[in-house]
């Protein structure tokens, strides 16, 4: 067969494989774009979520390790997760913070060492917390344990998520 | 930490922390006790994530290091001790083994490291809720001989 009985010349193929090529290389920038701007939306109420922690009546001014379920939604999949936050009562304040070292992740336990039975301790390099979180200096973190906004209502605790405190 | 490619860039950034290493053993055989032996298999990876949840700054987590259930025991504790010597060589002080086979329960002093033997209970059946619990259950009752593993300098 010789070049001019092709329907579909050369140049023309390349040229409908580049428009098509090009086709979803513009669909898949602007694909993330409108996901970007749409999902907020949908997620709004998802970071505004509050989970149920225990009532306010079990707190005490000693901290204690309360199970916290909540669900998370990935894509099609809810999966209920488990964590503990430790809370306590500071004067009337509400205090409830996370047990993961800021160093590298470990668990960490209020009143673990010994010696420093009003502490927050990471039992993988020895950091230590202030009962409030803030991370012991010469101890390996250095950034206080991260804290839940919390919320009462009806006697019952809910809280969001732990966020950073500085 | 894992060792998946997202935990590496902690690791390489802190590996003097990282001085643990936890390894799941898994026996295989597709025989008529392979039930036994997948149930056994899931409830080590289980404990095992568990432990890596627990204490991930200081352990790196390894995939399960899998074996015949025709080996002998011996050969089985001989392949521990090479790995053994070669983590030490790349400068970690300590090795958890986890295992639920009965087998492997008198390798409990013999191995380098420690090999915590870990009855497998039949959590397959439970409601999902109370698995996690049992889960964690089991993992507080280990923390004692994971802290005395870390009590000794360097254990290898
Ligand atoms: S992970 Fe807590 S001190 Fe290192």
């Amino acid at each position: 067969m010789s070049e001019k009985n092709h329907n579909v010349s050369r140049r023309q193929f390349l040229t409908y494989t580049l428009m098509g090529v090009g086709g979803f290389m513009g669909a898949a920038m602007v694909m993330p774009m409108v996901r970007f701007a749409v999902d907020p939306i949908l997620q709004a109420d998802a970071a505004g979520d509050m989970n149920e922690l225990t009532a306010l009546s079990d707190l005490t001014e000693e901290p204690q390790a309360f199970s916290l379920t909540y669900e998370v939604e990935d894509g099609w999949v809810t999966q209920t997760m488990e964590d503990t936050v430790w809370a306590y009562l500071s004067g009337d304040e509400v205090v409830a913070l996370s047990p993961t070292c800021t160093h590298l992740g470990c668990t960490v336990n209020f009143g673990g060492d010994e010696n420093n039975p009003d502490q927050f301790f990471c039992p993988c390099h020895f950091g230590r917390f202030e009962i409030d979180g803030t991370n012991v200096p010469g101890t390996p973190p250095t950034e206080p344990l991260h804290r839940y906004d919390t919320e009462i209502r009806d006697g019952v605790i809910y809280v969001g998520r732990p966020q950073p405190q500085q | 930490m894992r060792f998946q490619t997202s935990d590496i860039d902690t690791y390489q950034q802190s590996k003097a922390y990282v001085d643990t290493m936890l390894v799941p053993l898994l026996p295989v055989a597709l025989d008529d006790d392979l039930r036994q032996k997948v149930a056994m298999g899931e409830y080590i990876s289980l404990v095992t994530m568990e432990m890596e949840k627990q204490f991930r700054g200081r352990l790196m987590q390894l995939p399960p290091l899998m074996y015949l259930s025709s080996e002998s025991v011996t050969e089985i504790g001989e392949r521990l001790g090479v790995w053994a010597d070669a983590f030490k060589k790349d400068g970690k002080n300590h090795v958890i083994w986890m295992t639920s086979d009965p087998a492997l329960k008198q390798l409990e002093n013999q191995v380098p490291g420690l090999l915590l033997w870990i009855p497998h209970l039949p959590i397959e059946h439970l409601d999902p809720n109370y698995r996690s619990k049992t889960i964690r259950d089991q993992m507080q009752q280990l923390l004692p001989d994971v802290m005395a593993e870390w009590r000794k300098e360097d254990s290898l």
